[in-house]
């Protein structure tokens, strides 16, 4: 089975906001649509002061709270793992956005339904090896692959750089953080 | 200048090739490629230019049912390096922008302007023309080559030396200090290969400079350091092992004392500078004042750190550099930034760095052939020198004195002026005096696709097609990959009543009685351009971007140097003539401002975000971000503003050159403790740009108006401010 998933490296995430205007461009989304959102911290005193960038998007979860609490089934987890949402079944009620641990839901208020980071569902589903937002990324910070190939890239640069969810287990994600 | 250019090969990557550029974009390439073929002419592709930056980074725009669908950037573009930033991906939908220029606008005896037709407006614009002394006017062009080269030569056929590159609102320091040392504006860093780059005030995280960070990347990968030295711990500094904060404004000083302990220590490369260099011993004798401990008293660096780092340099030389990066911001727009520019090349002369592995590279300057006179006539040159140039004799040739231009339209000696996607009221200098100098001309015309600050000041505003839609003529790219990349129409032009630089200029000149030197298509002149390289446009076209062939750089050899002595020159007559040391001493940042005597002072310092200049900040994808982050507040030093009683997120107002304005504070430890940074590329005051107006402040509000003596640039940094907590 394929169970698709990403690292994300924020050692060396430099907050340039392009991976999120890149998948906004790409998936014709609105201004506030950003499937990627970013949480920015200082670390030390100065003068030892250090920055840290953590880009947070759907985290695929296996055990996804959005799926468990969607009254109509338009939140589901599909092919390769990756956690969709089915807009012809989305009644906009908002409760997958209260679920969501990781606050990565958005709102389209054109469409009056939910969207969220697909995983370029199209495009990986048809064979590409790659998202819009590991494509973008300026300093090469995300990987994405199959979890279940331990021989992938992403399977092994998740060992060697002791990538890990960003709650521990909370919801057996499949973005995994180096920080 | 090039001979016998010929082609090397197409570049993977363009248009016709997208599936096979790389692996990285297989898919996306292949799927669009599998649309096509499907849906046959609802989708289309063609090779771009980003234009929000003078980077111009290279990509192909993909459309599907006419409407940009895709930007793939070019891997071969020497600053994209297969990457967009947030700004170049967000600007692309200027074109879709409700908020744009539509139709030609005159302003009427009100104020107001109204819309008029583009033959009334050409036609009145060359009447007003006719009346103005040809020395009296000015152009000032953005980096979008057709408009540069139609605007230049349509004054020049006018008799009208005065022309000015806006860029020189950034880069004017460093290019002219750079010339004096070096006899060109620009070199370029191999920072891939390097063991220690330090990089003082270049951000390329926020200033959106993709292969510079690939670089960075490449070489902490190999094992290389990387420090950053600046009064703000900026968003590049993620990729950095260390931060180093000064003093705004006391680059110099640094510099200088880096240069000291190499040469006191006798860790500098003796051969190189036997070789290629004349003067050593007066700038040895000068440096001799110039030790950490006196650096440390200036620019707040310990001394210990200093001489830290210059080993460290040691150690690593030749592949080790000191850089500024684009925007050349080493200690930029203060009243040292010229002599900063040239003591930096003259501190990596000692590291013996100049093309060798990891150090910087000096390239071959790249120029079109000579074109086709019977198409294209020779122009005789204006009889006059620019203004400026006789004021300010160290200004880079290539740009010129916008600040000064605007002090000629102050003092009356300019009467009227063109801008071609230029904004001078709002990126020049402080611009209550900007706009107060453009306001006393007589004829003032805008040309771009929004309406700008400067445009809200113009008699006629021109509305010109987005970069979207519209072809531009090749451009050079000078640097390790010489290069030439053309910019092709993605998308239908949206808007009938805009048109291109090329059709505005050359109607303006057959009404203006000097046609005959526009009797050309912009077409014919690309064409021209292209062959004078041995290259075909319809290739270029499709491709892109296409490599010349001929070596940027060969290391361990110099190119041929303009300057007098073929050498590098640690003195300069010109700079002693204009009042410097004939090589670079210590040249104070900031005139002595009145210290306040109640309030704490703050140094202003600025600088791009991470998705707002002038031109995105109206974008709305960008705006979004700026709003939900509040990318537009002013970040001001934790112990600081403990003092002043500001807390996070406090509205603060902020009062320098007699202008107070309100924003939003940013408590940080990431920022020096006598600095203010507000970003620039904020503080828009347009009605029409609905996004950016009242967002954020424009630094250049508080800045008074200065010149750098000698180079010629608008002093904007370091300008001192107060702040206050709202209310408090």
């Amino acid at each position: 089975m394929t169970r698709y998933g990403m690292l994300i490296d924020t050692t060396r995430c430099v907050g340039c906001f392009a991976c999120r205007v890149a998948c906004q461009r790409q998936n014709s989304l609105e201004p506030e649509q950003g499937f990627v959102r970013f949480e920015e911290r200082e670390h030390g005193t100065y003068p030892l002061v250090s920055l840290e960038n953590v880009p947070l998007q759907c985290m695929h979860c296996a055990d996804a709270p959005c799926v468990a609490v969607c009254p109509t089934g338009a939140s589901f987890r599909g092919d390769g793992g990756i956690v969709g949402v089915d807009p012809g079944r989305c009644i906009g009620c908002k409760y997958c956005m209260a679920a969501c641990p990781y606050r990565v839901r958005s709102f389209n208020e054109t469409s009056g339904t939910v969207d969220k980071c697909r995983f370029c569902a199209v495009q990986t589903l048809s064979g590409a090896a790659t998202c819009t937002c590991v494509d973008a990324c300026l300093t090469n910070a995300r990987i994405f692959g199959d979890l279940d190939d331990p021989d992938s890239e992403l399977s092994r640069a998740i060992i060697e750089r002791n990538a890990l969810p960003i709650a521990g287990d909370l919801t057996q994600v499949s973005v995994f953080y180096v920080r | 200048m090039l001979k016998n250019i010929s082609r090397r090969g197409f570049v993977t990557g363009g248009v016709g090739v997208a599936a096979a550029a790389t692996a990285g974009y297989l898919g996306l390439g292949f799927l669009t490629r599998v649309n096509s073929e499907k849906e046959g002419a609802t989708d289309g592709a063609a090779a771009s230019l980003c234009n929000a930056c003078p980077h111009q980074c290279g990509y192909i725009g993909h459309t599907h049912y006419g409407r940009l669908a895709q930007q793939i950037a070019l891997p071969a573009h020497p600053a994209a390096a297969g990457r967009l930033c947030a700004k170049g991906y967000g600007y692309s939908q200027i074109a879709y922008s409700p908020n744009r220029l539509t139709d030609p606008l005159k302003r009427n005896a009100n104020g107001d302007f109204a819309p008029i037709s583009w033959k009334q407006a050409l036609t009145e614009i060359a009447e007003r023309l006719g009346e103005i002394d040809p020395r009296s006017l000015a152009l000032v062009h953005s980096f979008a080559p057709t408009g540069a080269w139609y605007g230049r030569r349509f004054l020049e056929a006018l008799g009208c030396a005065n022309c000015y590159a806006d860029a020189a609102a950034v880069d004017l320091s460093f290019a002219s200090g750079t010339r004096q040392a070096l006899g060109t504006e620009q070199y370029e860093a191999d920072t891939a290969n390097a063991k220690l780059t330090v990089l003082i005030g270049a951000n390329p995280a926020e200033d959106s400079f993709p292969r510079m960070l690939q670089e960075l990347l490449a070489s902490r990968q190999k094992g290389g350091r990387v420090v950053v030295i600046g009064p703000r711990c900026d968003r590049s500094t993620v990729l950095a092992d260390e931060w180093v904060p000064l003093n705004p404004g006391t680059e110099l000083a640094f510099v200088l004392a880096l240069a000291n302990v190499l040469v006191t220590g006798h860790h500098y490369d003796a051969g190189f500078i036997e070789r290629w260099t004349t003067g050593f011993e007066d700038w040895e004798r000068t440096l001799r004042s110039y030790g950490p401990a006196w650096a440390e008293r200036i620019c707040g660096i310990p001394a210990a750190t200093i001489a830290r780092l210059a080993a460290e340099l040691a150690a690593a030389m030749p592949a080790a550099a000191v850089i500024g990066g684009w925007p050349k911001r080493a200690g930029h727009a203060y009243a040292n930034a010229g002599e900063t520019a040239r003591a930096l090349c003259l501190l990596n002369t000692l590291l013996g760095n100049w093309n060798q592995k990891g150090g910087l590279l000096l390239c071959e300057p790249l120029e079109f052939g000579a074109l086709d006179t019977e198409l294209i006539p020779p122009i005789p040159h204006p009889s006059t020198r620019r203004l400026g140039d006789a004021e300010y004799p160290l200004v880079a040739p290539t740009s010129g004195s916008v600040a000064h231009m605007v002090r000629a339209a102050d003092e009356g000696t300019l009467a009227g002026a063109l801008f071609y996607e230029s904004d001078p009221a709002a990126s020049c200098t402080n611009t209550a005096f900007v706009k107060a100098a453009l306001r006393k001309l007589s004829l003032v015309v805008a040309i771009d696709v929004q309406m700008t600050e400067t445009a809200l000041l113009a008699d006629y505003v021109l509305p010109e097609t987005s970069y979207l839609e519209r072809f531009e003529i090749p451009t050079l790219i000078n640097g390790k990959a010489p290069s030439v990349a053309v910019s092709t129409p993605v998308i239908e032009q949206r808007h009938p009543g805009t048109r291109t630089a090329d059709g505005i200029f050359t109607e303006l000149a057959s009404l203006c009685g000097v046609g005959q030197y526009f009797d050309f298509t912009v077409e014919e002149l690309a064409s021209a351009q292209a062959d004078s390289l041995g290259l075909s446009l319809a290739a270029l076209k499709r491709e892109g971007i296409v490599y010349l062939n001929t070596t940027g750089f060969s290391y361990g050899k110099l190119p041929k140097l303009q300057t007098p002595s073929g050498k590098i020159p640690f003195t300069s007559d010109a700079c002693k003539a204009a009042g410097y040391g004939a090589s670079p001493a210590w040249v104070e940042p900031e005139p002595a401002s009145e210290p306040s005597a109640d309030e704490e002072q703050l140094l202003l310092v600025s600088g791009e975000g991470a998705v707002s200049n002038l031109r995105t900040n109206d974008i709305e994808d960008l705006g979004e971000i700026t709003r939900h982050y509040n990318l537009a507040r002013a970040h001001i030093n934790s112990a600081v503003a403990t003092r002043l009683g500001v807390a996070d997120g406090d509205e603060v107002e902020v009062v320098g050159a007699g202008v107070v304005g309100r924003v939003r504070a940013k408590v940080s430890q990431a920022i020096h403790p006598t600095a203010l940074y507000l970003p620039s590329g904020y503080g828009c005051t347009s009605p029409s740009l609905k996004v950016a107006q009242g967002v954020g402040l424009n630094p250049l509000d508080f800045v008074p108006f200065r010149i750098e003596p000698g180079y010629g640039a608008a002093l904007t940094q370091g300008a001192p401010v107060t702040v206050r907590k709202v209310g408090a």
